[in-house]
């Protein structure tokens, strides 16, 4: 079925209301060029048709992302305009799940093929393999108004992002030049990015086919920095979460310093009022104002670093040194199956950037395989540095609890909360997605003050703030 | 339009083409944008990070139809006397003293209604880009450098082709010219002014692109170190630096490689001279510390 130009004409339409509901304003004026442009270009070339509604209809490089997302959805390949002519329909994925391999393939297999595709920049191939991965491991539940974002950080986790990393990094080679390492390493992440991006279309292109393009677009992700959620963020998303601490701090420096002013002025000491105020019969001639001195917390920040909550890890690391001065020491460990204690890092390098690097290259993390695990992470803890906890410690674990089945020792857990002033658990997973699959929250609860969901800047914002 | 003119505006690939034909590497989107400009007979607002080749399209579009350039470079504080018209006071002067002289009382009426036409207009780049029977292209380079206020100016010839001279009355285009304004984002412009424009946002080109610009405008720089230097550039693009490097400066730096003998990118070379590519010491010292 081919569409005529009456369709297209009502489709822009159709979509422009959708971008105005996802607070892309578009006027009168620009629906009208709209349709002008689509009668100039060959609309049928997705392309060309993205090219000229963007051009016509959005005067903001800041709303690309959310234009982007909208156009996919609502001109998906699923959508009667392109089912003819995209080489992507539904006879290749089916095919591949049943007659091909993708009954044999093993998630180790999956995974270098994925590597391999990405490699080789084979982009049909990748769409094939993401198409088997999200069948296997995103756990679609039809039906369900998400946004997506979680089945894709899914399959990430199943497919193991950090043995992808891996995988894809060049041999450590000593002839090589740094200046060409360094181009190389690069070029991962640019990968990285290909093959999220490839999730996301193929969730996106399933959640429309479940319940329409309307239904999935009002459940578009917002993009104000602090609505970002740090597990599912970009690569361009995280620089802006980046960019967007460093003010945040300030506020927050702003906030706790008011905070402990109008304490120090408004504290009425009862007690010597009363006891002085004895001496002249119950009198109270003077009043005796308390030198509040809250005393500030020493905070113990233990941070999962594996793949998918790295950037949270990060964030947080970033934003509580940031408040370093309102805290009266912090310390850093961070881990993956092991722990390795960082503070030094921060103590050592003049950025945050430099201490993450440091992090990064130095840490020693990995004791195993590097599938994270929380048991021999708080063992280690215990051994090393249980003495070092007073009831002036505040403890910090960032992660997500997925424990890939290890043993929990959720019961050392309960020494350090005993000697410490609390213990909170801040956790980047969606709170409805707690104690699925190999989350093992509810173990960890038990001993925690509190467990926090954490899932971007503004949930972490108002926790820290808490703290002090 | 000359047939010449219509036949590289004819499809976007006789854009894309076209505009390559001139040294100036398109992206798609940059060849369709263009291409709908002139099919929808709208302005571009072309925004982007400095060096990325917006005020060279209008340049390259201006070569590609064989049309003059009108450049309005804006700053603060400019105003109609400078964009639009202005009055020859000096030549009315004469023209009323020549009156005057002729001790012919009827005369001074007719001097009146004389002064005021086109003869004693000078002519500003916005008047001058729709007057003429040869069509021309008109740049107006960065536009958020004037007050919000200012942009009012440029509305009537932005959407209606015309000038209205209260003295005079309302000069519509004897030629249709293309319209480029470009913007560095310093500011939002107006929904007023967005509105009659298409948009174009010109980022840094991906890498691929931004190699054959290289290739293209650094005569004697092989395919392999071009493809090295746009890998490193889009690198620093992505590690957060005051300033990144842009592509004029991509250009400069592949210039002073190739001067320096360079066949292939190695630590020591890329450290002495990443002063071309970055102006600030900070931005050096991050990028120094990442070749650890
Ligand atoms: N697509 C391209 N093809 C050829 N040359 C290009 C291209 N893009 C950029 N350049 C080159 O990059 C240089 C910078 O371009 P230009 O001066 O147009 O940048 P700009 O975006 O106007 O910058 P600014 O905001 O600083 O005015 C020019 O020398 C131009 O030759
Ligand atoms: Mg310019």
């Amino acid at each position: 079925m081919s569409a005529t130009f009456g369709d297209f004409y009502d489709a822009v339409v159709e979509f422009s209301r959708l971008l105005r509901d996802a607070k892309v304003p578009v006027s009168m004026t620009e629906l009208v060029d709209a349709t002008m442009a689509i009668e100039a270009i060959s609309p049928l070339d997705r392309e060309q048709l993205r090219v000229a509604l963007f051009a016509t209809m959005v005067k903001s490089e800041s709303h690309r992302k959310v234009f982007n997302t909208v156009f996919d959805v609502f001109f998906s390949r699923r959508s009667n305009f392109f089912d003819a002519d995209e080489g992507r329909g539904d006879g290749v994925g089916d095919a591949v799940d049943q007659g091909g391999f993708g009954d044999q393939v093993d998630l180790d297999g999956l995974r270098e093929m994925v590597v391999e595709a990405l490699k080789g920049g084979d982009v049909e191939q990748l769409a094939r393999l993401v198409r088997i991965a999200v069948a296997r491991y995103a756990g679609i539940e039809r039906g369900r108004s998400v946004s997506g974002v979680y089945y894709s950080y899914r399959t990430l986790k199943q497919l193991n992002l950090d043995a992808i990393y891996a995988a894809l990094r060049p041999e450590d080679n000593a002839q090589m030049d740094v200046v060409a390492k360094v181009i190389a390493n690069d070029k991962v992440e640019d990968l990285v990015s290909r093959l999220k991006d490839t999730l996301e279309d193929e969730i996106r292109r399933i959640l429309v086919e479940d319940r329409g393009a309307t239904a999935v677009v009002k459940t578009i992700k917002p993009t104000l920095p602090q609505d970002l959620d740090f597990i599912s963020a970009s690569r361009d998303e995280i620089e802006k979460i980046r960019h967007a601490i460093g003010p945040l701090a300030s506020k927050l420096r702003a906030r706790i310093s008011g905070r402990a002013r109008r304490a120090k002025r408004s504290q009425l000491d009862f007690r010597k009022t009363y006891r002085e105020s004895l001496r002249y019969g119950g009198v109270p001639i003077e009043m005796h104002l308390r030198k509040r001195r809250p005393s500030k917390p020493e905070i113990f920040i233990i941070a999962d670093i594996s793949g998918s909550v790295a950037s949270f890890a990060r964030f947080a690391l970033q934003l509580v040194y940031a408040l370093s001065e309102n805290f009266s020491k912090v310390r850093a460990f961070v881990f993956i199956d092991a722990i390795d204690e960082v503070t030094e890092f921060f103590s050592q390098s003049s950025t945050i950037e430099e201490a993450i690097r440091l992090i990064n290259t130095e840490a020693k993390v990995v004791h195993l395989d590097g599938h994270t695990d929380y048991g021999h992470a708080l063992e280690q803890f215990t051994a090393r540095y249980l003495d070092d906890l007073t009831k002036k410690s505040t403890i910090l674990i960032l992660g997500d609890a997925r424990n890939n089945y290890h043993a929990s020792k959720a019961e050392l857990m309960a020494e350090m909360r005993r000697r410490s002033r609390g213990l909170y658990f801040l956790n980047p997973e969606p709170a409805n997605y707690w104690n699925s699959g190999d989350s093992i929250v509810r173990e960890y609860q038990r001993y925690a003050d509190r467990v926090v969901e954490c899932r971007n800047l503004r949930q972490l914002e108002l926790f820290v703030d808490s703290l002090t | 339009m000359s047939i010449s003119e219509s036949s590289y505006l004819a499809s976007i690939d006789a854009v894309e083409e076209g505009l390559r034909g001139v040294d100036y590497l398109p992206s798609r989107e940059i060849a369709t944008t263009v291409f709908l400009a002139n099919r929808l007979a709208k302005p571009i607002l072309v925004e982007g990070p400095a060096g990325t080749g917006k005020t060279e399209l209008a340049k390259a579009i201006s070569r590609l139809l064989s049309r003059e350039l009108v450049r309005l470079q804006c700053y603060e504080g400019l105003d109609d006397a400078k964009a639009i018209y202005e009055w020859n006071y000096s030549k009315q002067l004469l023209r009323i003293q020549s009156a005057k002289n002729s001790d012919d009382d009827s005369s001074w009426n007719g001097v009146r209604g004389d002064i005021f036409t086109a003869e004693f207009l000078l002519e500003r780049p916005l008047l001058h880009a729709i007057s003429g029977s040869d069509p021309k292209v008109l740049l107006v380079d960065e536009v958020d450098r004037v007050e919000v206020e200012t942009e009012a100016l440029f509305l009537e010839v932005l959407s209606d082709f015309q000038v209205t001279i209260p003295e005079f009355g309302t000069i519509k285009a004897a030629s249709m010219p293309m319209v480029i304004l470009t913007s560095n984002n310093t500011r939002e412009l107006s929904e007023a002014l967005k509105r009659r424009c298409i948009f174009l946002y010109l980022g840094y080109p991906s890498r691929e692109r931004e190699k054959d610009i290289l290739t293209m405008k650094v005569p004697g720089l092989t395919e392999a170190l071009a493809k090295e230097i746009s890998d490193y550039v889009a690198f620093l693009r992505g590690i957060d630096l005051k300033k990144a490097p842009s592509v004029s400066e991509s250009i400069d730096w592949a210039l002073t490689l190739i001067s320096l003998g360079a066949s292939t990118l190695e630590n020591e070379m890329v450290r002495s001279t990443l002063n071309v590519l970055l102006k600030y010491q900070g931005d050096i010292d991050k990028a120094i510390a990442k070749l650890a």
